[in-house]
């Protein structure tokens, strides 16, 4: 065999080394390309913007000091395991989205339902929370819609359990639709055995039942709103850590930890001695039923509800039912100037009121959009009607002939009274939102 | 080669072809029938026959439709369809001049017939709004960035011959025209601050040319947004402001109707009208001005208005409140407001769902879901009274 020349061989071991490197060189590029992100890539600040909207608890929730919630316990913990510093962002509920695209936050975490006619914009991680339809019964024998013919259905009118239960009643047999004016009277229905079942979603139901630990009931999910967290969709880098994050978070079983965590807040009497970082209903629960010293009242109250944003022409007001009372109370300055509890839920007759508190000082005008108020400044007492005739009644001819209806809903109402008198909602609740205040409605002006 | 022989040669190979691969022409026809029957079928669209009517007691119940948009047929006849039945007589719907004039002189009128042929089939009477500015209309994007609701004044002209074509087209179908949408904001008016004299200029240019194309159209103008933005602001102009500018410039010669839209945002319907306050009857504060200026016997239409329930709006009421207060509007304009011809509900139904605070404006979901406001609409509408609250009071412990 004739062995091939020096140069032969030269140039076949060159040629060998060029591919070797050649290889290793592209094999680099590529192992470059596709390695995970660093965290460095995906928040090149080391710090996670978030925009939220802090006006849903339990998920998140402004009180002036500090926002809390579920949404930010999971950002935390998001940031924790990440290794970022986290800051947020608070903004209206429309302007999440906008934000984010724009460039003002890296990341939307705020109880976002998931929405495919985004996803030319956005990036969504997987979902940490259905808010979807359940079905709510106390007994076994209803665990879906289909079992619904022969019993009551209670709901909340005009709602989206509304709908979906009349697209239900076309494809079964009959059932007994129970509409109520608020979901919790639904279950509260289910509850005192006037309705076979509810249909609610899944955040109303969660929170009723932290109110009630004692109602055995059963829920039966009918509908799906998953929420999940949106990253914009050239941060490829910060969807990749977020992402797989907050797989981690739920696959441990932290997330179930948070939404359990927050959801049975209320339900824990007299456990919290931080009432700065408590969710509001359970801060409440600190407070004692019936006629409260108004130094106590301050206390708590400015803990929860002082606000840098609170100026001299702001007031706080919130009413919220506690235990069979309805509880209000008016704040000026950060300083609650009223309180008072011990009205008994339900229906009242007016002449009552009247007689064991006097004339009425001061009618509030329209102060939410489902009630109207009336101050008694002697005993500091605010009461929230809900009927606007039977109100213009006793304060035209003092009559007191008129049933209060008390509204046993849970909310406050931030309003700032500025020239225009233009009013400026951030409340905790979702309803009884106001847009204007008249001047003659002016509570420690 | 004879035209003969090449006649013959040719009937030879097919001949020859068929005895080949007969067979699996067979088969591939045989398969080709199989898929076939398979396949989803299309879904076939017959007109009514006889047209339908609707038959509703009330005779001011409106929507705002959203059907230019959408694509399968029978999505728009079964919208227009669940319009009548809910007792609607008139529907409120876009024609933008930028899908129908794509360029100069060249219309294409599929979509809108479509539109209009259904409608017409269901009964109802359709109130066309115009805008949206085509391409070729508009300045060169290079020079001057702007966007479909830009309408330079030089163009004034080729949107009057646009909506005259329309008119003429139309005449005795559509005889109700609203020239622009809300021009008191910003964004509507092409990113420029709203300028009441530049509105009446339009209405001008296509006030004398329509009525020409058809002698019975009622031009409504305005279409003015609720906002309280004051003058000067970037946002818009306070819908007050903006009907006195214009009548000031003299609209009264340039408009038949005026079109307004009434929300009430976060208030209840019968609270009182405020210049600093949004709500139902701030309508009454146009009233107002429309007395002022001798026009209080112009008849007005309400061609958008509403109430939203979406739980995180903070314009929003609860759902219950929704529907009362719409109930109550209905009630208030037939009862109060004899100048209003109709009350037009923003919006029936969306192409695709927003899955965010706009859905909660629909009475009809994308899937056809039906909200408790259309069947509460339905039931006002075909004259059912409304006996006590429309829900059950709260349970007792």
């Amino acid at each position: 065999m004739v062995k091939p020349s020096y140069r032969i061989r030269l140039l076949i071991s060159g040629l060998l080394l060029a591919f070797a490197a050649y290889v290793s060189v592209t094999g680099m590029v590529d192992w470059y390309e596709n390695r995970p992100p660093t965290i460095q890539e995906a928040f090149p600040t080391g710090t996670m913007v978030i925009g939220i909207d802090p006006t849903f608890p339990p998920f998140a929730v402004d009180n002036g000091q500090e926002i809390y919630g579920i949404d930010i316990d999971l950002a935390n913990e998001l940031a924790d395991r990440m290794g970022v510093n986290v800051r947020f962002v608070p903004m209206g509920f429309d302007g999440l989205y906008d934000s984010l695209i724009d460039g003002q936050v890296d990341v939307v975490i705020s109880a976002l339902l998931l929405n495919p006619a985004r996803t030319q914009d956005v990036r969504y991680t997987q979902p940490y929370f259905d808010n979807g339809l359940v079905l709510i019964a106390d007994t076994a024998n209803i665990q879906a819609m289909s079992d619904l013919p022969g019993n009551s259905l209670a709901l909340e009118y005009g709602s989206n359990a509304h709908s979906e239960s009349n697209t239900w009643i076309q494809r079964l047999e009959p059932f007994d639709l129970m509409p109520y004016e608020l979901p919790q009277y639904a279950l509260d229905a289910v509850r005192l055995d006037d309705a076979d079942s509810a249909l609610v979603d899944t955040t109303t139901y969660l929170l009723y039942q932290s109110q009630h630990p004692e109602w055995e009931s059963q829920s039966n999910r009918v509908t799906n709103a998953y929420y999940a967290i949106a990253v914009r969709y050239d941060r490829e880098a910060a969807w990749i850590w977020v992402n797989a994050t907050l797989g981690g978070i739920i696959g441990d079983g932290t997330m179930q930890e948070i939404i359990e965590r927050w959801f049975n807040q209320s339900s824990n009497n007299n456990t919290s001695d931080d009432s700065s970082s408590c969710f509001p209903l359970d801060c409440w629960n600190n407070i004692e039923p019936g006629i409260m010293p108004l130094e106590v009242a301050r206390e708590e109250i400015t803990a929860i509800f002082h606000s840098e944003n609170v100026i001299s022409n702001t007031v706080f007001s919130m009413e919220f039912q506690y235990e069979g009372n309805i509880m209000a109370l008016s704040a000026t300055d950060g300083i609650v100037t009223r309180i008072h509890v011990n009205i008994p839920e339900g229906t009242l007759q007016l002449s009552e009121l009247i007689e064991r508190y006097g004339e009425p000082e001061k009618v509030y005008g329209v102060l939410t959009s489902c009630a109207r108020t009336i101050v008694f400044p002697d005993e500091g007492l605010i009461v929230y009607l809900n009927d606007y005739d039977d109100l213009e009644q006793i304060i035209d001819t003092g009559e007191s002939i008129s049933t209060i209806e008390f509204m046993a809903i849970e909310q406050t109402q931030n309003w700032t009274m500025d020239d225009s008198w233009q009013m400026d909602w951030n409340g905790y609740g979702r309803y009884c939102q106001t847009a204007s205040i008249d001047e003659t409605a002016t509570p420690d002006r | 080669m004879t035209w003969k022989t090449f006649l013959l040669e040719l009937s030879g190979f097919a001949f020859n072809f068929i005895r080949q691969y007969g067979i699996w022409i067979i088969r591939i026809t045989l398969l080709w029938l199989v898929v076939g029957s398979l396949s989803a079928p299309g879904v076939r669209v017959i007109l009514e026959n006889p047209s339908q009517e609707v038959d509703a007691v009330r005779d001011h119940v409106c929507v705002h439709t959203r059907l230019i948009d959408e694509v399968p047929e029978w999505v728009m006849q079964r919208s227009l369809q669940l319009v009548r039945e809910m007792g609607a007589d008139t529907i409120v719907e876009f024609f933008p001049w930028a899908y129908i004039e794509r360029e100069p002189g060249q219309y294409s009128w599929g979509q809108t017939d479509k539109i209009i042929r259904h409608a017409e089939n269901q009964g109802l009477r359709v109130i066309a709004r115009m805008g949206f500015v085509p391409y070729w209309a508009r300045p060169d994007e290079v020079d001057d960035y702007t966007t479909l609701n830009y309408l330079p004044d030089e163009s004034y002209d080729e949107f009057a011959d646009f909506v005259a074509v329309f008119a003429e087209r139309y005449a005795g179908t559509i005889d109700h025209i609203i020239i622009w949408n809300e021009p008191n904001l910003a964004f509507e008016w092409g990113y420029r601050e709203p300028d009441p004299q530049d509105y009446v200029r339009l209405l001008q240019a296509v006030y004398e040319p329509v009525h020409e194309a058809n002698p019975d159209v009622t031009i409504l103008a305005g279409a003015l947004a609720p906002t309280l933005e004051p003058e000067g602001s970037p946002n818009g102009l306070m819908d007050t402001l903006y009907l006195e500018q214009m009548y000031a410039a003299g609209a009264s010669d340039y408009f038949d109707a005026l079109s307004i839209h009434t929300y009430g945002f976060t208030n209840p319907t019968l609270q009182d009208p405020a210049d600093d306050r949004l709500n139902f009857r701030r309508a009454e504060l146009l009233f107002d001005i429309m007395a002022e200026y001798g026009d209080s016997e112009t008849p007005v239409f309400i061609t958008e208005s509403g109430w939203n329930d979406h739980p995180r709006w903070t314009h929003a009421v609860r759902p219950s409140q929704r529907v009362q207060y719409t109930i109550n509007a209905f009630e208030y304009v037939e009862e109060n407001w004899t100048q209003v011809e109709e009350l037009c509900i923003w919006a029936f139904r969306y192409p695709t769902p927003a899955l965010s605070y706009p859905d909660n404006f629909t009475l009809v979901s994308t899937d056809f879901q039906i909200s408790p406001l259309y069947y509460a609409i339905q039931a006002y509408a075909h004259g059912e009274e409304q006996e006590g609250t429309l829900w059950l009071s709260p349970p007792t412990e």
